[in-house]
């Protein structure tokens, strides 16, 4: 599988667009492509299956299939500065390594490719390493002590062009902690690094190659702060300057080169303060806005003190945009419907891909009554997950052992695809930024029943009762606020809407406050705040502070966006909990099997007689294709002192969950032993309809799988009653009358 | 963490009766541990057609790394589970597979 594998470069389109196609392929091959309208993904065991139509036949034929290169691993690059042609410099800085031993050398900082210049490094096995070559001979000195993972550390590196010795030395900031890991080490090289590398750009992380593929080797884990260049021989006072902030630095002679990482934390540029307009960039996803040497815990968010976060961590995983080679373009027809379509490429021994992506309405056309929003936000932080390969408690989680699925086999063992928001990077730090410009997994159709590939269940079944609807994104969503769904009688969300932008939330209110009305159909929704780049809409950040359901902490210090300044977290704790939105919040997640809903007596309130009308059953949903239930995987129930309002009706709720079933963490602020499924006394999924103002209304179901029943029985069940009774009234123009308030 | 007991070798036989619905409490305890394994070189079941064909593998050592197949191939889910479990049961304990077990 996968011999084919393609990104687009745009998720979301609106006709008369361009979108361009990158694809890969493993061998020499040509292949011809169809647009294709795709109506369901989901080939799971009685799910749908496979269902799409051609709406354009040979949008590229014969295109000449080549294999394309993906370069990994972050680094800031500067242009090239003049060192100095003073008989003595020395660099100083500040290190917190996180992998120091890593089978292969670390580069913290360099100049140079191949040829002539000099690296500052960590060995194989952590040892603080200087090397310099002048093209011909190179020349390396270590330490011989290696440094504690995880602690900062002063170093400095004097260059001595009089009697050509180069002195490296390493201090730990905190002797306690790093195991009182000084070292210092001195050679004569006879010859240090002169003005012939003042043509060569300065890398931090990693070092250049001097060629293209790859462009950068041996990248660095873990963070450097302050690197700074001074034109004479530092001692000890010198490096203790590093310790205070970086307007109250004292040196003998003012710095040729001092780098503070603390400016422009939001941006992708890095500032040498030592001269003026000098600045280069980073590359490739370093993590900004993380505590860095001066950190003393005082401030938690970097706006506050920035000279705190004055630090890059670099990582040697890391992914901006993959940057393949555009295989081929299509321009889409003004009047192409909104939808999910694909690019299917078809190879010549039957090899397939889809690239997937949204056709949304064009800006100002008129719009249906009917909105499907596609949780793009989520399937970013989702992309290419890997923490089935990573994390061991994950079978402890599912309560199955692990079966791992192609589309999983093949991310595990392409790394250079990157990671998802639910990973580690090979340090051990959580990962807080994902990018869609390279193949992204959790856009795939036919692959785990999640993300997009879960959300088709959802266009077939609008589909089979002949409705007609616009597609949406949360992508158009950030970009054009309430615009985005003005003119909707009805959003319907799909299974698993987890990740929001403020701005995303903003919008939602506003569509709500006019009358606008929602269908959440899912679990775990509206949950995390997310972040995208002010500058680069391709690239998502998430800082998952202080609780939450999650596969990695974020460490002390790090719970702001770098992108946006915003506190991250769950919308819970940040303080306007889902249930002020949909009425119901995340509860409990569990992923071996899935239950049912039993109906409560507010089902047969007049109010909510449109949902139940040809339903008699007592019990709803019991089967599906996800577990065997309509209630399951993530569960959300409703809560009035976290903001379900207080005439919301909870029509049913669902029971019998199992032990694999866990409360999340900020449901129980202690630990106990009725936590799960079959003893816990709230681990269920509420089933809520209210009515809003201004004619609007809230349907929400609270469950992840609960897509997955609509197509059972030919379609003809409880669920797909329920959900199509609603459907039909919301996008009815008649406004809902918002109840009266009993006094009783 | 729980230390397996000669005596949860009778508890095996219910592993392909019920389900995580209908297991019984010791019986999930013992699963608990069998399936508490550090990846590196971890024991997997690798879907090598989806939905209709499973191996078991090998994860290798670091990340990256590719995953060894065992040679032979199941139909079924159930049958790669229960070779997994047999797998797993000789891992963790010293106690023997339970002669009428298959």
């Amino acid at each position: 599988m996968y011999e084919i594998l393609g990104y687009a470069d745009e998720w979301t389109v609106a006709p008369g667009q361009t979108i361009n196609f990158k694809v890969n392929c493993e061998y020499p091959m040509a292949f011809d492509a169809d647009l294709v309208r795709v109506r369901c993904g989901d080939v799971s065991r009685g799910a749908p299956g496979l269902k799409e139509s051609v709406a354009i036949p040979r949008i590229a034929e014969q295109v000449k299939g080549v294999k394309q290169y993906t370069e990994v691993g972050s680094r800031a690059v500067a242009p090239a500065f003049q060192e100095s042609h003073e008989a003595r410099r020395s660099w100083i800085l500040a290190i917190m390594p996180t992998l120091p031993q890593n089978d292969a050398d670390q580069i913290i900082l360099s100049r140079g490719g191949a040829g002539a210049g000099y690296r500052l490094g960590l060995d194989r096995d952590g040892c603080l390493f200087w090397e310099q070559s002048n093209g011909a001979d190179k020349q390396r000195l270590t330490l011989d002590t290696a440094v504690v993972a995880r602690q900062w550390y002063l170093v400095r590196v004097c260059l001595d062009r009089v009697d050509g010795s180069v002195t490296l030395g390493q201090t730990p900031a905190n002797p306690l902690l790093a195991s009182n890991t000084h070292a210092q080490g001195r050679q004569v090289f006879g010859a240090v690094p002169d003005a012939g590398y003042d043509g060569l750009d300065m890398v931090f992380g990693a070092a250049a190659t001097g060629a293209n593929r790859p462009a950068y080797e041996h990248h660095y884990n873990g963070r450097v702060d302050s690197p700074t260049l001074l034109p004479y021989l530092a001692d000890d006072v010198d490096l203790a300057q590093l310790r205070a902030e970086a307007g109250a630095r004292l040196y003998a002679t003012p710095p040729l080169a001092a780098w503070d990482f603390a400016q422009g934390i939001d941006t992708d540029d890095i500032f040498d303060t030592a001269r003026a307009w000098s600045k280069g960039r980073i590359e490739n996803l370093p993590v900004r806005g993380v505590p860095g040497l001066r950190w003393d815990s005082t401030v938690m968010n970097w706006q506050d003190k920035p000279d705190h976060f004055a630090a890059l961590h670099f990582h040697d995983d890391t992914l901006e945009d993959a940057k393949w080679e555009t295989s081929f373009s299509l321009t889409l027809p003004d009047d192409l419907p909104s939808g999910l379509y694909a690019a299917r490429l078809t190879g010549p021994a039957g090899e397939q891909e889809r690239i997937t992506f949204i056709v949304r309405p064009k800006r100002g056309a008129e719009r249906k009554k009917i909105a499907f929003l596609m949780s793009t936000a989520t399937y970013m932080a989702y992309s290419n997950s890997h923490y089935r390969f990573d994390e061991e408690g994950m079978e402890m989680k599912s309560g199955h052992f692990m079966v791992l699925y192609p589309w999983e086999t093949y991310l595990g063992e392409h790394r250079e695809l990157g990671l998802s928001m639910y990973d580690t990077h090979s340090d051990g730090y959580g990962v807080y930024y994902a990018s869609r410009r390279r193949p992204v997994f959790s856009m795939h159709l036919q692959c785990r029943t999640w993300s997009l590939n879960s959300d088709s269940r959802f266009l077939d079944w609008l589909d089979e009762k002949g409705f007609d609807y616009d597609v949406i994104s949360d992508d158009m969503l950030h970009e054009e606020g309430l615009e985005a769904l003005k003119g909707y009688n009805v959003v319907m969300t799909g299974a698993h809407p987890e990740y929001w932008t403020t701005r995303m939330w903003q919008a939602m209110v506003a569509y709500q406050q006019q009358g606008g009305r929602l269908m959440y159909m899912g679990g775990n929704g509206f949950y995390w705040r997310c972040a995208y780049h002010p500058a680069k809409p391709w690239l998502m950040e998430l800082r998952r502070t202080e609780t939450g359901a999650r596969y990695s902490e974020t460490p002390a210090g790090e719970g702001y966006h770098s992108y946006t300044g915003e506190y991250g977290g769950t919308w819970r704790r940040i303080g306007v909990a889902p249930q002020t939105l949909v009425g119901i919040g995340t509860t409990a997640t569990g992923f071996d099997a899935s239950s049912y809903y039993r109906r409560r007596p507010e089902s047969l309130d007049p109010r909510a007689a449109f949902i139940f009308e040809g339903v008699d059953e007592e019990i709803i949903g019991d089967f599906g294709s996800s577990g065997g239930g309509a209630a399951g995987d993530e569960i959300d129930r409703a809560d009035f002192r976290l903001g379900t309002p207080a005439h919301a009706l909870i029509l049913a709720r669902s029971e019998k969950h199992t032990r694999y079933y866990n409360v999340v963490p900020e449901e129980t602020t202690y630990h106990h032993p009725t936590i799960n499924g079959e003893e816990a006394k709230y681990c269920y999924a509420d089933l809520v309809y209210y009515e809003c103002l201004n004619g609007g209304a809230v349907f929400s179901t609270g469950s992840i799988t609960w897509g997955a029943s609509l197509c059972w029985d030919s379609y003809q069940n409880n669920v797909s009653r329920i959900t199509e009774n609603v459907v039909r009234r919301f996008a009815d123009d008649a406004p809902i009358e918002f109840p009266a308030i009993s006094r009783e | 963490m729980y230390e397996i007991q000669a005596e949860d070798a009778e508890l095996l036989k219910y592993f392909r009766t019920t389900t995580t619905k209908t297991r019984p409490l010791k019986l999930n305890r013992l699963l608990n541990r069998l399936r508490m394994e550090p990846m590196a070189g971890k024991r997997v079941i690798v879907c090598t057609k989806p939905y209709s064909e499973y191996a078991l593998g090998t994860l290798g050592q670091k990340r990256g790394d590719p995953i060894v197949l065992d040679p032979e191939r199941y139909a079924k889910l159930a049958d790669a589970e229960w070779a997994m479990l047999k797998i797993r049961w000789a891992l963790h304990t010293h106690h023997p597979w339970p002669a009428d077990l298959d």
